[in-house]
Order: structure tokens, then C-alpha cells, then sequence
């Protein structure tokens, strides 16, 4: 038998656990400030560090996000070959931008424009050649693979950045020194056939609905909003007069997005 | 019961729920329970999630494989219930009892009277009282919300982030209504209503006393003693 008194207590306790979430049900729903990391932005000027640095993950990087540059070319596309580890260098403002996307997109997602008539297809190939990727794990930039375009030939997937063999292009690295002009051309026009005159720009798929979709690349939804959201496509466009206080941070733009009112 | 049935005597006990609706209300209660402690973790405070420094990754990974086993836990039982319900005799009975009829508005008009004090009776209920209805079928309205945002979000990749913004509003909306039934009236009822304190067991053995019958539920007990389909047990 219980101890009367001992009954009590325990219905207290009872009472007690249930009453503290119910208010905090409460608190959360109706009362808890919505901007949850005002904090960190109102800190003074001399907590420069806190502000920037506020998670240890991202320390010791200007850019402190976008690890891109600590690591290797993945599967490396046949391109670089010729182009160089850092194939972009024409358009200084833009190039560090184009060539660290160089480090997980084949170039051909870019520069072979998918056409109405024939859409292609796009997945993560692992780095090792070994098949498709299944689920994106590890930091922007570092999933251990490559966005590689698909085309359907024969109701077959096919690469379109393997059309050409790797083959044709060593042989005419090995050999062009001992080719005619005329050769030479013609083995340059047949590598470069499928490119296109005008490749795909940064805007196009850096916005919603654009060229990519993301959401079938297997990025979470809040990695798409980063990557589809003003912020990126908008500093290419405004890149003279730059500001970028929120890009490539899913915190800030969180953040952003908590500051406007919340549905129920 | 035990030491604090105050006049110890014999007493008749009618049976209030049968063995099945007391599995599905168990399996309710596991699941419910699960789903709102492991749903509204993520909402949690920083400070509490940071208290469990790197365990809390571990924590919210299971944190979501159980909410997905409670999820569809819920679904089954929201499933077979309607099966209970159409193709069971105790099933037919229980929902033609439930069933909202005209009588049940005038016994909320005279209820309310009746604690303002402007009636001296209180209504006469019959098997499910006004309050009962209410409460089971919140959860016909309440369950299919939850599923469908709940699917939604889980597949998530599928659907645009419009789409899943409503989903979140009408998940998390619903989620803390139902929660909020569940603790303010549903458990409070249970727990600390003059005449259940320290608990209502009936959910646990099914029985209700001929006393408490006669002064909740006055129509029903005078419709099972006519005709005959009271089951009975000696305490």
C-alpha cells in the first residue's frame, strides 16, 4: 500500500512536470522571441571575433564557410588537362567563384547547355568512379563527389562528360607538336563539338526555378534556400559594389528568415 | 479501491471499455507521448540542447527515427480504429454512441448554465457526454492533418519549399493543439478531477462503478439495465 502522503507528493510531482510544459508549450508558441541569435549580432565591436568566428567548425578560414579550397579536385575532369587546375581566369572578378565550383561540378554541367528538346540529367558520381551518390553527407563542397550531366541515349543514361574518350584527348596532347594545323583543328573542333557558345550562367541556376534543381541533387531544403537566395546570384551581378553580409551562412539567413513574422 | 475506497462495500462494475479499445488507447497514449516529446525537442532551448555536448547528435538522430516509428505507429492505430468501428459489433456500437446528435448541444447549453448557476440540474448524459465527443473527434480531425504533413516533411526532397513551409505551419500547428488538449483537458481530467484523483483507472481495467455510471452517465445506465447488456463483476 502507498503512504498516503507519499501518494500525494508524487501526484505533486506529477502536476509539477506537467504544468512546466505546458507553460512551456506555451512560452514557445505564443511568447519566445523569434530572432533566436539576436545576440550574436548585437555584441560590440570589440567581440569582432565571437561575431565571425561563433563556430568553432568554421575557425581559422577568411572565408569561413566554403571549404572548397582545402581540397582536391574531385575526379578530375579530362578539361583541366589543357585548362589548368584553375581553368577560369579571363574574368578576374568572377574567376575564384568559377573555379571553386570546378572542384565538385564537371564542366560540362556549365559549359554544355542542356536544350529543350534533350534535358539532361544531373547526379553526384562519387570520386572514385565507384556510382552514384545516395545522400549528401559532409560540409558544402566536400561530399566526395562530382555533379556530373546525364543524357538519354537509347532510354539509357549516358555521361556527357565521357562521350569523348580521355583517350583521344592524351593522344592529341602526346602528339600535337607533330600535327598539321589543319589536323590539329579539326581533332579541337571534335573535342569541343558538344560545347556550348555560351555556357550557363552563375544566375541561372542561383535562383528559384532556375537552371539546376537542386532539391533532385540532394540538397536539404534550407542548403537550397542558401544556395537559390538572392544573396549568392546577386553578388555576381553587384560585384563592383559589393556587400555580402549574409552570403553562403544558412545560420544569417536563417536568422533573416526568422525576423519576418512566422506562421502559427 | 484499495484503501481509499471510503465505504469499502460491495459495489457493482460495468464494464466501460473492452479489451480492444484498451490496447488502441494504450497504443494512443505510447505513441502520443513519444511524438510529442520527440517532436517538440526541436524546438528545444540552445542552452539544454548544448548541455549535452556531443552527445546531442546522437540524441536528435534517434530523436527523428523514433518520431517516424511513433508517426506511423499513430497512423496504424487511426487505421485500424475505423476498421474497429465499421466491421465489429462492441466497434458499431461504440460509434452509434459517439455519433453527435441534437441533444448533445442542448446538454452543452444546459451544462454551462448549470456551472454559472443558472440551471439547477445538471444534464442527463448518456455512453459519451458532449466533452467525450469533443475529445474523440478532435482526433478525426486532428490525425489526418498530422499524417499528411508529416509524410510530406518526411519526403521532403520531393516537395517544392513552399510546400513544405505549409506543411511545417500546419504540423507544428496542429501538433501543439492536440498537445495542449491532451495536457490541459485530457490528463488534468485524468489526474485531478474531484473523483478521479490520484487517477482514473478505467483506462487500465475497462470497469466503472454502478455509482459512478448513475451520476455520470444516468441514460446509458438505465438503457444497459433495461435491456439486459450489463456485464457484471463482484469487487
Amino acid at each position: 500500500m502507498i503512504k498516503k502522503w507519499l501518494l500525494h507528493l508524487l501526484m505533486l510531482f506529477v502536476l509539477s512536470i506537467h504544468l512546466t510544459f505546458l507553460g512551456w508549450v506555451v512560452w514557445i508558441t505564443y511568447f519566445r522571441p523569434i530572432v533566436r541569435t539576436a545576440q550574436v549580432v548585437n555584441k560590440q565591436e570589440d567581440d569582432f571575433e565571437d561575431i565571425v568566428y561563433y563556430k568553432d567548425d568554421m575557425r581559422g578560414h577568411f572565408h569561413n564557410t566554403d571549404e572548397s579550397i582545402n581540397i582536391e579536385s574531385q575526379n578530375k575532369s579530362i578539361c583541366l588537362k589543357c585548362h589548368g587546375t584553375y581553368p577560369h581566369s579571363k574574368a578576374k572578378d568572377v574567376r575564384a567563384f568559377l573555379n571553386a565550383h570546378a572542384f565538385f561540378m564537371a564542366c560540362e554541367v556549365c559549359h554544355v547547355r542542356s536544350k529543350d528538346g534533350q534535358r539532361f540529367t544531373y547526379k553526384w558520381i562519387k570520386a572514385d568512379n565507384t556510382g552514384e551518390l545516395k545522400l549528401l553527407n559532409g560540409k558544402p563542397g566536400r561530399y566526395g563527389a562530382l555533379i556530373v550531366p546525364f543524357m538519354k541515349d537509347n532510354n539509357k543514361l549516358k555521361r556527357i562528360d565521357r562521350i569523348i574518350s580521355d583517350k583521344v584527348t592524351e593522344n592529341y596532347l602526346k602528339l600535337r607538336d607533330t600535327l598539321t594545323a589543319d589536323q590539329a583543328a579539326e581533332i579541337k573542333f571534335k573535342i569541343h563539338k558538344k560545347v556550348s557558345a555560351k555556357p550557363v550562367f552563375c544566375d541561372e541556376c542561383h535562383r528559384k526555378d532556375g537552371y539546376l534543381n537542386f532539391n533532385k541533387l540532394l540538397y536539404r531544403p534550407d542548403r537550397v534556400n542558401v544556395l537559390t537566395s538572392t544573396e549568392v546570384a546577386g553578388v555576381i551581378k553587384k560585384y563592383k559594389k559589393f556587400y555580402f553580409p549574409t552570403m553562403f551562412d544558412p545560420d544569417a539567413v536563417m536568422m533573416d528568415r526568422w525576423s519576418k513574422p512566422r506562421l502559427p | 479501491m484499495d484503501c481509499y475506497d471510503k465505504r469499502n462495500i460491495a459495489m457493482r462494475y460495468y464494464v466501460r471499455m473492452n479489451r480492444s479499445e484498451r490496447i488502441q488507447h494504450l497504443m494512443l497514449i505510447l505513441s502520443i507521448t513519444t511524438l510529442v516529446l520527440t517532436g517538440f525537442m526541436l524546438e528545444g532551448e540552445t542552452w539544454v540542447i548544448n548541455s549535452f555536448g556531443s552527445a546531442s547528435k546522437l540524441i536528435f538522430f534517434w530523436r527523428g527515427i523514433l518520431h517516424r516509428i511513433a508517426g506511423v505507429g499513430f497512423i496504424l492505430i487511426g487505421v485500424y480504429h475505423l476498421y474497429y468501428v465499421s466491421f465489429t459489433k462492441d466497434g458499431n456500437s461504440w460509434i452509434r454512441d459517439m455519433l453527435p446528435k441534437l441533444k448533445d448541444f442542448k446538454d452543452a447549453m444546459q451544462n454551462v448554465a448549470y456551472l454559472v448557476g443558472l440551471s439547477k440540474e445538471r444534464p442527463k448524459f448518456d455512453r459519451f457526454n458532449y466533452q467525450d465527443k469533443l475529445e474523440y473527434f478532435s482526433i478525426y480531425f486532428g490525425l489526418p492533418i498530422v499524417a499528411i504533413s508529416g509524410v510530406m516533411l518526411w519526403s521532403e526532397y520531393n516537395w517544392n519549399q513552399f510546400y513544405l513551409d505549409v506543411a511545417m505551419a500546419f504540423h507544428r500547428g496542429e501538433a501543439t493543439l492536440a498537445a495542449l488538449a491532451i495536457l490541459v483537458w485530457h490528463l488534468l481530467t485524468v489526474f485531478f478531477k474531484p473523483g478521479n484523483y490520484p487517477l482514473n483507472t478505467t483506462f487500465i481495467h475497462g470497469m466503472m462503478s454502478e455509482d459512478d455510471l448513475k451520476h455520470h452517465h444516468p441514460l446509458w445506465y438505465e438503457r444497459i439495465k433495461d435491456n439486459g447488456e450489463e456485464k457484471e463483476s463482484k469487487s
